[in-house]
């Protein structure tokens, strides 16, 4: 019965399971993050504890935990991370959180072990804010929270069900507060600089184009940004998400400009006619700055960096999720004089390299009077020649331009674009590739965009005297399915051109397959929005908009008041609701009869028995009679003789009280 | 000097609040909560949580760290649950002597439906029991407390706690009793030679052993029957005895405290609850006379726990 002292606690077989997969259940996603370091130590960690457990082996010597202690930051010092970042911290997190469960001896250790769960939870959380892994971690506190009942129960032999239980009410009537904390609490800014993640190697579109580069992309079915619209919106063909603008080719690679694109920091740049778009951008974390606005950005609410080839980037890299609102406006021109410097740096090539893409130009030149005409011509050949619309083209390795225009006539957007300036500066208009994304996916349920890397796009602007830059998209001429039904169902079409083209069938279950996959997306956008997106300007219009509260003292006394509910509510669920003693049946056809006379005009004074009642009654409303005498008997002998009742008297009461 | 001043405040404070009942219900105004050690560093770890959801900016662990705390606010209600409703009922003790550990007895029960774990309780310094009320209504318990004076022991105040579910808060109540237990004097072996046979004893000297009733003992001599040596007694330590019985005309046994009239006061009581302790137990039939009090020879266990009160209080 006496508590042996702290030294000779033998840890609980079912404690220590407990704690044992909660910390691996948590590990598991940083294990996919820190392979390295994370994978080895936790077989070693979970193979000695299951040893020890089985008494196989005894608690590793202290030789054995410093070659651990040595191993693990020898693995988290190979890691690809800088030494002080996130990654870093949060492995050496790990590694020390992994060696304690090769030392858990006593109470304390598990009391620390149950602790430390939590900071792994955060960890996860800082690395990836995405739904599910919000609901995996959610799965991991209540696991912690459980580990922890379990720890403090006495009889162990109650196994894993009654922890669980306890642990899930618990978490049930906690959520109240922490909703009300979540809501309510300041959004504060940051105290101090800390590290963020660190970019990841995850494809994105960037300021340079080498050969190949948006094919990559292409594959990828990653979530780039979610565009919001006031108006529905169905057709996202038209919608080019503008990019970086590379103007500068050194006959590989398409460059950015940056030594003559000059940039201001701008919340609206230009004035704004009729007809302006607004919408908001909801960026994943892209670890850049580009920011991908319809054409052509007019304004936002935020300082951004605004370029004069009209690209746009934030302030600082996207590390997390963030929202951006801009206004755009498709009929505005850009650029009606273009100054000599700049008008130079679009029409730069290579020296040397293409020679037939070149003489091409030329010809194109002489055969056309004046610049409008010359892109016509061009847009002819694009379209009379044989061109193929491929994702796996040929290496074209010398003379890139010449190879695909001529020999090979199969590609994608990058080599549509590239080699569309190409001709185009070589025939002496200016002119520069856009990169972006291009169309979209409208989620049928939220009525928002979702644009993928597979909406990666290249296009080209010229520019005019007159008229400014004007898009053109050299693909559409090959392939306009691409532009319109996607990059992949844009490929099939090609197969339908070469003749290998099957009619995709619609397999079994594929529509109800896709719209799981729109209703999963929508709720990873309201997840996004609503949770991870709640900011200081969401809860300002939740407290003055929603709730309506201006003074202090309102939100003062709406704060207690939300906080005292929030403990009834914890306490009742604690207590049970208090119970009143229901009425039987014929006290209730009672009272009703009697408010059935009161409306006819019989008042029944207090303290009136249902005798005198009836005589009363009776008195007054002589027509009913009957039905009073027998309803009101009935009533009696149920009252004080119910064991003399018939059963079914309650039922002729009911009976006569209609006829009343 | 301020401390012994907040000191004695909160005693008289506690006694006020705490003055307590044989049978007792522990309700909101009997415990008290407050963090326990666990506790407080939860509370730091979510202060250190809500550093990194601001520095980072990040919503989900903003709500990790208010989902910790809602459930340390739920802890309280929990563990106050754990100890709310319960009833202490003190029992009839069984007397030990001085220097034995005493177990005070307490039943307790709960409410029909509710559910107790892990219920820690102990006397002021004294090593604690702990224990679950779970499908049983009532629950016995004996709380050990040590004892060194023989007379009435007041109970040390009782502490009832309990960290139940997470260990996060300590509920707990002081519980302080009006009952008082009486100690018995500390046993010590009788050696017979002292007990100086009184006037009244006179005629048995030289009586021949007879082999009827057994009459009492006296210290072994060489050359007496080995058959007559008391060796439970000498099993147990005590020194040699010889039994002697007499051929049913030799009177009763007397504990008489002017056998022993040179010995100090409390040796003499405790010789005498030694002596007491071994009629007792050998069933013979003893009489007792103390100063002022004298009781006629019996052997029921009345009578014995008579004369150990009679000992005790002297």
């Amino acid at each position: 019965m006496m508590r042996r002292a702290a030294h000779h606690y033998q840890i609980p077989r079912t404690t220590f399971l407990w704690l044992v997969a909660v910390l691996v259940f948590l590990m598991l996603p940083h294990a996919v993050r820190f392979s390295l370091v994370i994978v080895p130590l936790l077989v070693i960690c979970i193979v000695w504890r299951w040893l020890i457990f089985k008494q196989k082996v005894g608690h590793p010597s202290f030789l054995l935990r410093a070659a651990l202690v040595v191993f693990g930051f020898a693995a988290v010092y190979l890691l690809p991370f800088e030494w002080v970042s996130l990654e870093t911290a949060v492995a050496i997190l790990l590694v020390g959180t992994l060696l304690k469960l090769l030392e858990m001896r006593h109470m304390r250790d598990l009391l620390v072990m149950s602790k430390l769960c939590y900071f792994v939870i955060v960890a996860q959380l800082l690395f990836d804010q995405s739904m599910l892994s919000a609901v995996y971690m959610l799965i991991g506190i209540a696991l912690a929270t459980a580990s922890l009942v379990s720890l403090n129960l006495r009889q162990k032999g109650l196994g894993v069900v009654y922890p669980a239980k306890l642990a899930s009410k618990m978490m049930l009537l906690s959520v109240p507060i922490m909703a009300l904390g979540f809501l309510l609490f300041p959004r504060l800014e940051p105290f101090w600089r800390v590290p963020l993640p660190e970019k990841k190697s995850t494809t994105g579109i960037s300021d340079t184009m080498t050969p190949g580069s948006i094919g990559e992309l292409i594959q990828s079915n990653a979530l780039v940004f979610r565009a919001t619209f006031k108006d529905k919106v169905t057709d996202t063909s038209e919608f080019y998400w503008r990019g970086p603008v590379l103007s500068y080719f050194d006959g590989q690679t398409w460059h950015g400009g940056d030594d003559v694109i000059s940039s201001v920091l701008t919340g609206g740049k230009i004035d704004s006619p009729v007809n302006s778009l607004a919408y908001d951008v909801i960026m994943e974390a892209s670890y850049t700055d580009w920011l991908f606005p319809l054409e052509t950005y007019v304004s936002s609410h935020e300082r951004l960096h605004f370029a004069s080839d009209y690209s746009l980037k934030a302030r600082s890299p996207i590390n997390k999720k963030r929202r951006f609102s801009f206004v755009s406006n498709d009929q505005v021109l850009l650029d009606l004089s273009l100054p000599d410097k700049l008008k130079s740096h679009y029409l730069e090539l290579p020296k040397r390299g293409n020679p037939k893409a070149r003489e091409f130009a030329e010809q194109l030149r002489r055969a056309s009077n004046d610049e409008a005409s010359l892109i016509s011509h061009a847009n002819a050949f694009f379209q009379s020649e044989p061109f193929v619309y491929t994702l796996k083209p040929p290496v074209y390795s010398t003379d890139r331009v010449d190879r695909f225009l001529f020999d090979g006539q199969a590609g994608f957007c990058e080599h549509y674009a590239s080699s569309y300036v190409f001709l185009m500066r070589a025939a002496g208009v200016p002119a520069r590739i856009i990169t972006g994304y291009q169309g979209g996916e409208v989620n049928p349920y939220e009525g928002y965009v979702a644009v993928r890397q597979k909406d990666a796009h290249a296009w080209v602007e010229v520019w005019l005297s007159g008229k400014g830059w004007i898009r053109i998209d050299p693909t559409s001429f090959v392939a306009p399915h691409r532009v319109r039904l996607g990059i992949m169902e844009g490929e099939r079409y090609d197969q339908l051109q070469t003749g290998n083209w099957q009619p995709r069938e619609r397999w079994f279950g594929q529509e109800t397959l896709e719209a799981i996959a729109h209703r999963y997306d929508q709720l990873g956008y309201i997840w996004s929005n609503v949770v991870v997106g709640f900011d200081a300007k969401d809860q300002w219009a939740l407290i003055t908009g929603l709730l309506g509260l201006t003074t202090w003292l309102q939100k003062a006394l709406w704060l207690i008041a939300a906080f005292v509910g929030c403990f009834l509510v914890i306490y009742f669920s604690l207590v049970g609701l208090p119970r009143r003693n229901p009425l039987p049946l014929h006290e209730k056809l009672y009272v009703k009869c009697i408010k059935k006379l009161q409306k006819q005009g019989v008042e029944k004074p207090v303290g009136v028995g249902p005798r005198d009642f009836l005589i009363l009654a009776t008195e007054k409303l002589p027509d009913k009679k009957e039905a009073l005498d027998n309803f009101i008997q009935a009533y009696i002998r149920l009252t004080y003789q119910p064991e003399n009742t018939h059963a079914d008297s309650l039922q002729l009461m009911k009976q006569w009280l209609k006829r009343m | 000097m301020i401390k012994k001043v907040i000191h004695q405040q909160v005693d008289q404070w506690m006694d006020k609040r705490l003055a307590s009942e044989s049978d007792i219900l522990l309700t909101q105004q009997r415990l008290f909560i407050l963090p326990s050690m666990q506790g407080v560093f939860f509370l730091l770890i979510q202060i250190l949580l809500l550093l990194i959801a601001i520095n980072y900016q990040n919503n989900l662990v903003y709500a990790l760290c208010f989902f910790l705390f809602s459930l340390f606010i739920s802890a309280i209600f929990f563990t106050f649950f754990n100890l709310n409703g319960l009833r202490l009922v003190l029992e009839e003790s069984s007397s030990p002597f001085a220097g034995q550990t005493a177990f005070v007895r307490f039943a307790i029960e709960k409410q029909p439906k509710a559910q107790h774990h892990h219920i820690l309780c102990h006397f002021k310094g004294e090593s604690q029991v702990v224990f679950d009320l779970l499908e049983s209504n009532q629950h016995r318990i004996a709380l050990p407390m040590t004892t060194d004076k023989r007379g009435w022991l007041s109970l040390p105040e009782l502490t009832i706690k309990s960290t139940f579910p997470l260990g996060l808060v300590t509920c707990w109540s002081r519980l302080r009793f009006k009952q008082n237990l009486l100690i018995y004097p500390t046993p010590l072996d009788m050696d017979q030679r002292q007990l100086k046979t009184s006037g009244r004893d006179d005629e048995g000297e030289g009586q021949q052993m007879g082999d009827e009733h057994f009459k009492g003992f006296k210290a072994f001599e060489e050359g007496e029957a080995l058959s007559r040596i008391y060796w439970k007694g000498v099993a147990k330590g005590q020194p040699m005895l010889s039994k002697e019985y007499s051929d049913g005309q030799s009177k009763e046994a007397w504990i008489d405290w002017d056998a022993l009239p040179y010995e100090p006061f409390e040796r003499r009581i405790s010789q005498l609850t030694g002596l007491a302790n071994y009629y007792h137990q050998s069933g013979q039939v003893y009489g007792c006379r103390l100063p002022g009090i004298t009781l006629p020879p019996s052997n029921t266990d009345a009578h014995y726990h008579k004369i150990l009160t009679a000992l005790a209080l002297l």
